[in-house]
């Protein structure tokens, strides 16, 4: 404790402290929440907001580090298709032809509807 | 405006276009209930061909999805888009009917453009046969004008394919013989365009059509 007063000689401030820590924080724990508050009873509503961000932060961190968030759910199935190697048209005849389709066509879901402009038929 | 329903038996939906329906889904039935025969639909004694006992869905469009990856497509490069037959499109500057033009796919092997028939859809349905869904489309032909493409242009250039008694040549296809939709640009010549002719009729108004390459990517390398 003593040697606070030849530091904030030397530095301009104790311990290597800095106002702007707490600053931030109060921004995205108090300002915002209760920016987005609807002021009745706002310090129970900034409460439950924080305990929240808390919640979804150590969420966030849990499944990274169980590798949930990287990629997409398409990811295995993109990289087996890269894996599959594309067979010689000619070797293959008959049953041996690839059985994947380049193009689908399915009619639209809701049936037609006759209309016309002027009312008649 | 007074909405009803199409109707739901062959004959009065063959009433409402200008082709011998019944024939035609009874030729198409024909050719699906005996696929080694040696005589194609069209070509059988009347009384052979199978009657149709089953009502009829009429659907406004149909959607097709295709390998596109040089396109903006979604994962894995699939493209969807969709292909529309209804008399009463709103989505245009004038409500109109709109027929979108498709490519079908010939089955034999020959690459590119050859394998392919240009066709304007002029209905999609589906109805049952013996427990089996047939999802099927009603089309105009169009027929290729030369071997090659236009040399200038290098677009293929085809005209509406006529019946020796001068009428469209029209046919039913399965559903799963569409590829894609086509655009087809009008062929101007050196005439200039009367300026009553609204887009929507331009598929009805013209004699020769280019069929564009251009739109898109998979379309440039299809139409080759």
């Amino acid at each position: 404790m003593v040697h606070y007063i030849e530091s904030i000689a030397l530095f301009g401030a104790p311990n290597g402290l800095c106002s702007s820590i707490t600053e931030t924080r109060h921004i995205s724990a108090v300002k915002k929440p209760w920016r987005r508050s609807s002021r009745f009873n706002a310090l129970a509503q900034v409460l439950i907001t924080n305990q929240r961000l808390e919640k979804l932060s150590a969420c966030r961190q849990d499944f990274t580090r169980r590798g949930m968030l990287s990629g997409s759910p398409y990811t295995e199935v993109h990289q087996e298709l890269l894996q599959l190697s594309v067979p010689n048209p000619e070797d293959l005849q008959g049953d041996d032809a690839p059985a994947g389709v380049l193009n689908h066509v399915v009619l639209a879901k809701s049936k037609g509807i006759l209309i016309s402009p002027d009312g008649n038929q | 405006m007074t909405a009803r329903k199409f109707p739901s038996n062959f004959t009065d939906l063959g009433l409402r276009t200008n082709h011998n329906l019944i024939t035609l889904v009874q030729h198409f039935l024909y050719d699906q209930l005996h696929p080694d025969s040696e005589l194609p639909g069209c070509a059988v004694e009347p009384t052979l061909l199978p009657s149709l006992e089953s009502t009829v869905a009429v659907f406004p469009s149909a959607i097709a999805t295709f390998f596109a990856p040089s396109d903006v497509s979604g994962k894995c490069g699939l493209y969807r888009q969709r292909i529309r037959a209804t008399p009463l499109w709103r989505r245009g500057d004038i409500p109109a009917p709109r027929y979108d033009t498709i490519l079908v796919s010939t089955g034999d092997d020959a690459d590119g453009f050859c394998g392919t028939h240009v066709a304007r859809v002029k209905l999609f349905f589906s109805f049952n046969h013996e427990d089996i869904e047939y999802p099927c489309v009603l089309v105009e032909w169009f027929e290729r004008i030369a071997d090659a493409p236009e040399e200038e242009t290098g677009m293929w250039l085809v005209q509406p394919e006529l019946t020796p008694r001068n009428t469209r040549h029209a046919s039913v296809i399965h559903l799963d013989t569409v590829l894609r939709g086509v655009h087809l640009l009008p062929y101007f010549g050196d005439q200039f365009v009367p300026v009553e002719l609204h887009y929507s009729r331009t598929l009805d108004n013209f004699r020769y059509f280019y069929v564009n390459k251009y739109i898109d990517y998979h379309a440039f390398e299809t139409v080759v």
